[in-house]
């Protein structure tokens, strides 16, 4: 009887066992994560944005995705562009704490959460020849230039167009297609 | 001395068994792990090499993976909290909620027998345990009769259960007393997502017959109401020796909800009402005077009962909201025991609002009113007086601070009681959470709970035993009934509670859960023998020993809950639930005895495991193992089991499912029933089959 009973946990066990293992073999996602999608999608505005000219003039070597708060890639953005270059130029993702050291980033990522803190240098004109982009609701209305959200399941990409080429940045077609233009909230027509 | 060697190696082989049952979790946690770390690993690589391989059409259309609001949510709680969801009913296979809830860490669930469970959070077992309350849309299902809660007469449409959600540890500053030791929240789906038909139906060895009806339909734009009748009729169990106890139940239960939303979306209403008629098969020993000093009956306790809910929410900003809810609930449960006629009217308020931006206030108040007749069918529990009514009155307040941007949490508030019985009660609590990232959480508590007598406590008279007479503990030529007496001085148990979690969600495929606590009980109910009297009143002669509810035990408890839940495949998903607890009660005089065997009656250890599988398009299984450790009152063995679940979605609007349950032996006893002596059953291996039509 109590060999039975070992028995019959050996075979109540197995299958378990055997699924972990197997799908360990077989793990093949179909869907990803959010935060997966929306690297890549950041990573690929680097191959659909061209910068203005005489951003990359100088003798820096390097190309630089700023991250302003908490990283939400998990370091996945490291591993999209790691071998990657922009005219020649490496690409170095580089987390900053603090606004004051933006003058070297040539895209800025702002995390949702520390967006309120920096809406004061959003806008035409204010952060000089640098892609802002978010993961905020209104990032794109709220002087943002590129926003990457979720809209039922799927990244969508939003761009202020406006903003983009009046800061001197031309968007490819192929990226103007598949994104939705966005216009910024103006606060004088609000008076 | 050839017993005792047989006991010896019966023990190492039992020490086997342990320890296979332990390796062989090892190696599933072991498995998991690994797995996981190989799975992040391939798909990370992968994922980059195939995302970055689409093209920007393509990439717009990737899927996302669906981490519900419900579950960020969850993951920000700074309590032991479980959510049973709609979909884990339904592949669990449970056909009623006491068994679903098996699924939980910290809930320990035993059957007594076919319509009887033992059900409690965090130790205390028993089918009277009286520190777990429990909520169906916010109306209390706790009995303030016994304590406890009467589980064969909550129920509604599995199908129409939204979630439950489960608070494991005290939640009395928002739920009020009696939320000692956990919460449990059964809340049905709001009627807009239960539209249309649905029937359902089935048979099995135990499910002799079920079946339920619902409809429902929009009123308006914004409006929405059901309507439903569901039956079951569930079978006899066996005793040890096989012998079937006559505790078949049946039960039929209707009821309706309408939701109605005003024009400016600002204010909702929601009018429910149920209404039951069960019978309950049992076999209770009565205790008598003469030969052969106990009286088996044989009956069906009828029960019926019904309520109405009302309930108003209206919106006034953003950020703030009051809701206003009136219920009255009516039971009548009569058996030979006891007839019991009770009405419960309940009003509460709650209003929250958010302050200084950073201050989330929510108070409220509520005024309760119990109702009783309690015909005393029997002299073997009795009430004096007969009738009688009982006054709650509730105030609670409670902060949510926001000290940090997102991260860090303060929580502090009250709940204030009067009630008839104990007068005054505070219940305070402080919680504080730290999210250091969106893959960790941590939160830790300090309460304090009290739960206030039930009227057997206070003034209930219970025959417990009696002793023949020139027996083995009765020298005395005439019978002794030893008689557990109310006392109107028992004052509430209190409890102070140290509780820590935390939570780890590496990826949205693996999530991690782990709980761990320290209870401190005061005042623990306990019974104080007086002395013995001789009654000539009460024809024939006896003796009766009185045992009189007193509060003169004290203790601790600890332990720890653990739940992991893995998603290796998109169509496969584990979950694995573990829970420990240590329970040390002492009374303070040797004399003094501990009601329902407290510190005995719960298992120390349990292990659940589920796993889900959509192993072809349109097919499901589903297997659920369960340990449960020995539990020493009333030495029940330790036992292991397994339910497994098939079912086909053949299209939209028709499912058809088998499940078995309690396979691993053909049965096995649960729990022994504590205070009243019905009989004594196994739980034994069942098999259903069921159809669902949705339309």
């Amino acid at each position: 009887m109590i060999i039975n009973k070992t028995h019959r946990l050996i075979i109540i066990f197995l299958p378990f066992v055997i699924f972990f293992t197997s799908s360990a073999l077989y793990a093949q996602p179909k869907s990803f994560e959010e935060s997966q999608i929306k690297a890549v999608f950041l990573y690929n505005l680097t191959n659909f944005i061209s910068w203005p000219p005489g951003v990359f003039k100088s003798a820096d070597p390097y190309f630089r995705i700023c991250i302003l708060g908490n990283d939400p890639f998990n370091g996945f953005l490291d591993k999209i562009v790691k071998g990657e270059k922009v005219d020649n130029k490496s690409i170095k993702i580089k987390k900053i704490k603090a606004t004051n050291s933006l003058s070297e980033c040539n895209i800025l990522f702002i995390n949702h959460s520390y967006v309120k803190k920096v809406k004061h240098l959003l806008g035409p004109g204010k952060l000089y020849k640098i892609l802002t982009v978010s993961n905020y609701e209104d990032f794109a209305m709220d002087g943002g230039m590129v926003n990457l959200i979720n809209k039922k399941g799927r990244v969508k990409i939003e761009i202020n167009a406006d903003l983009v080429s009046k800061a001197g940045f031309v968007i490819s077609s192929k990226l103007l297609k598949i994104a939705a233009i966005v216009k910024a909230n103006d606060p004088a027509e609000n008076k | 001395m050839k017993g005792s060697q047989r006991s010896s190696l019966f023990k190492n082989y039992k020490t086997c068994i342990y320890l296979s049952c332990y390796t062989c979790l090892g190696l599933i946690f072991f498995f998991i792990f690994v797995s996981t770390l190989s799975a992040e690993k391939t798909s990370g690589n992968d994922a980059v090499q195939y995302l970055k391989k689409l093209n920007l059409e393509d990439l717009i259309n990737v899927e996302v993976m669906s981490v519900s609001k419900k579950s960020e949510k969850l993951f920000e709680t700074h309590a032991a909290i479980f959510v049973i969801t709609n979909e884990d009913i339904k592949r669990s296979g449970a056909t009623n909620i006491p068994e679903a809830l098996r699924m939980v860490p910290g809930i320990e669930v035993a059957k007594i027998d076919s319509n009887k469970w033992a059900i409690t959070s965090r130790g205390f077992s028993g089918r009277f345990a009286n520190k777990l309350l429990v909520l169906i849309d916010g109306r209390s299902v706790y009995t303030p009769l016994f304590s406890g809660v009467f589980w064969d007469v909550q129920d509604t449409v599995m199908e129409d259960i939204d979630r439950i959600e489960i608070i494991r540890g005290p939640g009395a500053t928002l739920w009020g007393a009696n939320a000692v030791n956990g919460v449990i929240n059964i809340i049905t789906r709001h009627s807009k997502k239960t539209k249309g038909w649905l029937f359902s139906g089935g048979a099995g060895t135990m499910e002799k017959g079920f079946g339920c009806i619902r409809y429902g339909d929009k009123l308006g734009d914004e409006s929405s109401y059901r309507i439903y009748a569901k039956y079951f009729d569930r079978d006899n169990s066996y005793d040890h020796s096989g012998n079937h106890q006559s505790d078949d139940w049946h039960f039929l239960q209707g009821g309706f909800r309408i939701d109605l939303k005003g024009n400016d979306k600002r204010n909702l209403l929601t009018f429910q009402a149920d209404a039951y008629n069960g019978k309950s098969g049992q076999t209770i020993s009565l205790p008598k005077f003469s030969f052969p000093y106990s009286d088996k009956v044989i009956e069906d306790a009828k029960k019926t009962g019904n309520n109405v809910l009302f309930k108003w929410n209206h919106i006034i900003s953003d950020s703030s909201d009051f809701a206003f809810q009136l219920y009255y609930d009516q039971i009548r449960h009569k058996e030979s025991i006891i007839d019991q006629h009770q009405n419960i009217f309940d009003l509460d308020f709650q209003h929250k609002f958010l302050i200084f931006k950073r201050h989330e206030i929510v108070w409220g108040a509520g005024i309760r009113r119990i109702s009783d007749n309690l015909r005393n069918s029997s002299s073997s529990v009795s009430f004096i007086p007969e009738k009688m009514d009982f006054n709650l009155l509730s105030v609670f307040v409670q902060d949510s601070i926001k000290l940090t941007d997102d991260s860090l949490r303060l929580t502090i508030g009250s709940k204030f009681e009067d009630n008839d019985y104990t007068g005054f009660e505070y219940q305070p609590n402080i919680r504080i959470s730290w999210k250091s990232n969106d893959k960790h959480f941590t939160w830790a508590s300090v309460a304090r709970a009290v739960r206030i007598p039930s009227r057997a406590e206070n003034n209930g008279i219970i025959y417990l035993n009696i002793l023949p007479p020139n027996s083995y503990d009765n020298s005395d030529n005439l019978p002794k009934v030893i008689s557990l007496y109310g006392n109107k001085s028992y004052d509430s148990e209190k409890l102070l509670s140290y509780e820590i979690g935390y939570r780890f969600h590496p990826v949205s495929r693996l999530s991690f859960d782990a709980a761990m606590f320290y209870n401190k009980y005061d005042n623990f109910r306990s019974g104080i023998y007086q002395t013995p009297f001789f009654k000539t009143s009460a024809a024939p002669n006896h003796i009766v020993v009185p045992l009189i509810v007193a509060n003169s035990a004290y203790g601790k408890t600890y332990g720890a809950e653990i739940s992991v839940d893995y998603k290796p495949l998109d169509k496969l998903f584990c979950r694995i639930a573990y829970s420990y607890i240590d329970i040390e009660i002492n009374k303070k005089n040797i004399n003094d005895e501990l009601l329902s065997k407290a510190d005995t009656n719960t298992p120390s250890h349990q292990i659940s495991f589920r796993s889900s599988f959509d192993f072809i398009k349109n097919w499901e299984i589903d297997t659920w193992v369960r340990y449960v450790d020995r539990i020493s009152y009333g030495d029940i063995d330790s036992y292991i089991t397994f339910d497994i679940r098939l079912g086909w979605k053949v299209n939209k609007h028709l499912e058809i499912a088998v499940a078995g349950q309690n396979l691993a032996d053909k049965q096995h006893p649960e729990y022994i029933p504590e205070l009243i002596n019905t009989s004594t059953t196994e739980v034994k291996r069942s098999v259903y089959g069921k159809i669902t039509c949705f339309f």
